[in-house]
């Protein structure tokens, strides 16, 4: 299957801080991806580098198969997004600013695709309403119609929930449920609530620390008939190539940290993983078992919650 | 991308606060100069009336604008601030520069856009301040021959020998403006609201022009360096003969600050990561 978006390897470091650790995921197309990680993962950071608003320190983008870096504007052309609040020229009515984003996306946009955006983004009526006076959750309809307006391939929102209420959280469910299935939109979404993601995205990626966790279809990592097991060992170079080499296929991705690994499978395959590490020379310090991905995303949550606790 | 740099600007009402504050100084003066003008005139003109005989309608439109455009040297940089402060911090302020940025547009191209941009206003501001002050000044006050008083000296100028001079004056302070524009906006790309940028640009013209005004020998070094020193060439205009050999170098120095400014705006906004 063809990706619509790639990262390879990207990092981004502020000073001391990595924000975003070696991550690497594809997008393909007709998916609606799920990119999940408590408040802080570098959820933010990585997509405002998929969209080259921050450069990243190293690794790269791909968007169709060509670097983002050399091919800006085209890459661009195919995008549309809602970066953290869709904030917009608040003295300028709804349709000003659709306007002027619709010119800025370099295609020749007719008026009527203009009207067609608003009406299926909820919004016909209040068009020339100007945007101070708008709600939260029309100011987020409006980002999606900006996002929407030059028919872009793939449609990047990051927490599009934010600040709705319950009513509008749904609204926006059903809307991003029908440009994925009805429209045929590849959909990158982004939040820090595994039931959001669950609920719309057939793909998901979970994020902790700028590193990735855990990647795949939702109904399989969902799967109450698997476990995840993170196992805890001393750090070793060579072994996730050795695991991916033997076959290991349930192991997910590296954990927080260099030591810590993540393995999603049935739990009477453990003794067999273990025994391998074990005639590996890996040092096992701990094998934990999460019953479910939930229940391992609620404690990187927690954990999360309690480091922002004691600062 | 221009008209619509062109149209953002134009649908706020903050742009117009410095025309109206353009008017309001310019009236203020022309109301005070038709009211009590007169004996400003003979108390400006004191010792030069015991040596000259000086006579015909000296508190005309030519001289009132030229004490307009004195008294409003400092005030027209920080209306153009306003504005050009206000280009890219503005837009991270808002929270619309990263939403501007993730359209098929290059950062490059923002830059000269927010620019120009930035110069035309400045020039309509301009075009204002010569409507108003020149041409409301002369309905007014009438046209006559000009006394330029300088410090050390005056200069009289006939009547039909002074329009040409003020089309040129206005000429040079559009490019001096051009400079704060370019200043401001180059300050505008390190700022998350425009506050700073404005205040900004108004710190370091207020210095410089410390500098380019204070006769220290150590000043004195730098002075030529200064565009704040060149940004009031305008004034040469005014004088008999004008010395254009000076403000040909005034007009070079400002290109060159000109030219830094907008490299380095591009060079740095290229580079920045977008976190507003």
């Amino acid at each position: 299957m063809e990706h619509i978006a790639e990262v390879r390897g990207l990092t981004k470091r502020f000073g001391s801080f990595t924000a975003v650790d070696d991550l690497s995921f594809a997008i393909n197309k007709g998916e609606i991806y799920g990119f999940l990680g408590p408040n802080g993962a570098g959820k933010s950071t990585t997509i405002r580098m998929l969209l080259g608003l921050i450069h990243p320190t190293e690794g790269e983008v791909f968007i169709n198969g060509e670097p983002f870096r050399q091919n800006r504007k085209r890459s661009l052309q195919q995008i549309g997004a809602i970066v953290e609040r869709p904030d917009m020229y608040k003295y300028l009515s709804a349709w000003n600013n659709l306007e002027i984003f619709a010119r800025l996306s370099r295609k020749h946009i007719p008026t009527g695709r203009l009207h067609e955006v608003i009406e299926l983004v909820g919004l016909k009526g209040r068009e020339h309403d100007k945007v101070k006076a708008y709600s939260q959750g029309m100011k987020q309809r409006l980002g999606i119609a900006i996002a929407l307006v030059h028919d872009p391939e793939l449609l990047v929102l990051d927490e599009p929930t934010n600040g709705l209420d319950p009513q509008g959280i749904a609204e926006m469910r059903d809307l991003i449920r029908t440009l994925g299935t009805h429209m045929g939109k590849t959909v990158l979404i982004s939040s820090h609530l595994l039931y959001e993601i669950e609920q719309v995205a057939t793909h998901m990626l979970i994020i902790h620390k700028g590193k990735k966790m855990a990647e795949g279809k939702v109904s399989d990592l969902l799967n109450p008939n698997e476990t995840i097991f993170e196992v805890r060992i001393l750090p070793d170079d060579s072994i996730l190539e050795k695991l991916e080499e033997k076959g290991w296929g349930q192991y997910i991705a590296e954990g927080g940290n260099s030591s810590a690994l993540l393995f999603r499978m049935h739990p009477r395959k453990m003794p067999g993983l273990n025994k391998f590490l074990v005639e590996e020379k890996v040092h096992v310090l701990e094998i934990r078992s999460k019953h479910s991905l939930e229940e391992y995303f609620l404690s990187l949550t927690n954990e999360q919650d309690a480091e922002v606790g004691t600062v | 991308m221009l008209r619509l740099e062109l149209f953002k600007i134009f649908r706020r009402p903050r742009t117009y606060i410095s025309f109206l504050i353009m008017t309001a100084v310019t009236f203020l003066i022309q109301l005070a100069m038709y009211v009590d003008g007169t004996s400003f005139v003979s108390f400006a003109m004191a010792g030069v009336g015991e040596q000259f005989d000086i006579g015909g309608n000296i508190l005309n439109g030519y001289l009132v604008t030229y004490l307009v455009l004195q008294s409003l040297l400092i005030h027209i940089p920080l209306l153009v601030a306003l504005v050009a402060g206000d280009a890219l911090a503005g837009e991270a302020n808002m929270g619309t520069l990263r939403l501007l940025l993730t359209k098929p547009v290059s950062r490059t191209g923002i830059v000269l856009v927010k620019f120009a941009a930035s110069i035309f206003y400045a020039l309509l501001l301009l075009i204002w301040l010569a409507v108003v002050g020149l041409g409301l000044s002369i309905l007014l006050f009438g046209t006559g021959d000009m006394i330029n008083l300088k410090s050390d000296a005056f200069v009289m100028l006939l009547e039909h020998d002074i329009m040409w001079r003020y089309m040129l004056a206005f000429g040079f302070a559009a490019l001096a403006m051009t400079t704060v524009a370019a200043l401001s906006v180059f300050l505008s790309v390190f700022g998350d609201n425009s506050i700073g940028p404005i205040i900004g640009t108004m710190g370091i013209i207020v210095v410089l022009t410390i500098f380019s005004n204070l006769e220290v020998p150590l000043f004195n070094v730098v002075k030529p360096w200064l565009f704040t020193t060149h940004m009031i060439a305008w004034k040469g205009f005014f004088d008999n003969p004008v010395p254009y050999d000076a403000i040909l170098q005034s007009v070079m120095v400002l290109v060159v600050y000109i030219i830094l400014f907008i490299m380095a705006t591009i060079v740095v906004f290229n580079k920045k990561d977008i976190q507003s």
